[in-house]
């Protein structure tokens, strides 16, 4: 069994790595513009995914409604649904419809979503995709290398990798890349926003 | 918007000096092991935080839950209240009771409790970790090192000063490897568990 050390030391290289990778990913500031663009304009972002990809999801839309480094109002972002919505649809449209069905009727043309799956292929996250497609939204997806979230988005932050847990620590990376890059642009033109970090 | 490179830059430099910081922590794998002894012995785990805190703490759960590197059986771990209890609690009691509260009334001795908070300073997270102190239960703290988290802790994993996103992103790392660690350690000894990742 590798040792806390040996794991950390490979963690530490992992870290470095991807975030050099990041460096060569134009899709996110393309993602951070599609969402600035979409809170500028009284527009919505919803996000979801699973297990840890949930938690990312959350962690984008908290940033938003609360704040990042700057005191400013809240911005449109909702997570979907809460539990009783999200195992009423479970129960009774199938797991695969619990983010779609919100998508389909509450995200129009104008709006962002955007999908976590580190498989690329949870069945969730491509129906709430395609649902949002169908509406005109714009879909930003975070996923590896593999499985079809990649093809179906309009914008794919996708990290050469397959392994699940390196895959949802880059993408909280991402996250709070996009959360600074969106804040910071929309705050510029409020001038009642100041920094606090 | 601008490029990323400045930026990403500082992130792996600072990102490597607070994770070689964190290698040589002798608390994260004492952290491992208390946890690995409470499942082992029928004993469970409660983990709690606030926004990315939450995040991460939710994560904690779900990777004893469901499962990490291992086919496995379900380890014995909850998350805090769902939304009626923790509406309840907030709305009845006040929001620095919400985890207070359930500590109090789920944890007995040989428990876990595991909190996270970047300020160190999180009042509900303090309650949580003195109801837990009080009923004998093990506690955890994962902070920064301001804050008297890391010193109410019977464990406290406290980090060099960061940007408090890189804080979060180092906590989910480390919450990752804990997971790791005590994965490895309970399906070492099941005869059905085997690697999937």
């Amino acid at each position: 069994m590798d040792t806390f050390e040996s794991r950390m030391d490979q963690k530490i290289a992992q870290v470095r790595e991807y975030l050099t990778y990041m460096k060569e990913m134009p899709q996110i500031e393309q993602a951070a513009d599609a969402i600035a663009a979409a809170f500028e304009t009284d527009h919505l972002l919803a996000s979801a995914g699973n297990g840890g990809s949930a938690s990312n999801a959350d962690q984008l839309i908290g940033e938003f409604i609360g704040r990042l480094n700057i005191s400013r109002g809240p911005y449109g972002a909702v997570s979907f649904p809460g539990p009783a919505g999200f195992t009423a649809v479970g129960n009774d449209f199938g797991y695969d419809q619990v983010f779609a069905r919100q998508a389909k009727a509450m995200l129009k043309k104008g709006d962002v979503f955007v999908g976590y799956s580190t498989s690329g292929n949870s069945p969730d996250v491509l129906e709430a995709v395609r649902a949002c497609k169908a509406n005109g939204v714009t879909t930003v997806g975070l996923c590896g290398t593999d499985g079809q979230l990649r093809h179906e988005v309009d914008i794919a932050i996708a990290f050469p990798m397959t392994d699940p847990q390196m895959m949802e620590e880059a993408h909280l990376f991402v996250t709070h890349v996009i959360c600074d890059l969106v804040e910071k642009r929309v705050a510029a033109n409020d001038p009642a926003a100041y920094r606090v970090h | 918007m601008g490029n990323l490179d400045a930026r990403l830059d500082f992130k792996i430099r600072e990102m490597t000096e607070v994770l070689e910081f964190a290698r040589n922590l002798p608390e994260i794998p004492k952290a491992a092991d208390v946890i690995a002894t409470a499942f082992e012995t029928g004993h469970k785990l409660f983990a709690a935080g606030n926004g990315g805190g939450a995040c991460n703490a939710d994560q904690m759960v779900g990777e004893f839950v469901g499962r990490f590197r291992y086919q496995r059986g379900p380890f014995a771990a909850f998350s805090l209240p769902g939304l009626s209890g923790l509406t309840a609690i907030g709305n009845d009691f006040g929001f620095d009771q919400i985890y207070s509260r359930q500590v109090k009334g789920c944890l007995k001795p040989g428990d876990v409790f595991v909190g996270y908070s970047c300020s160190g300073n999180s009042p509900n997270i303090i309650e949580a970790i003195r109801a837990a102190n009080s009923a004998g239960v093990t506690t955890i703290g994962f902070s920064g090192w301001t804050g008297k988290l890391y010193k109410e802790a019977n464990i406290g994993i406290a980090l060099p000063p960061c940007n408090w996103q890189s804080l979060e992103e180092v906590q989910l790392i480390l919450t990752h490897l804990i997971c790791e660690l005590v994965e490895t350690r309970l399906c070492a000894k099941d005869p059905t568990a085997y690697r999937i990742h």
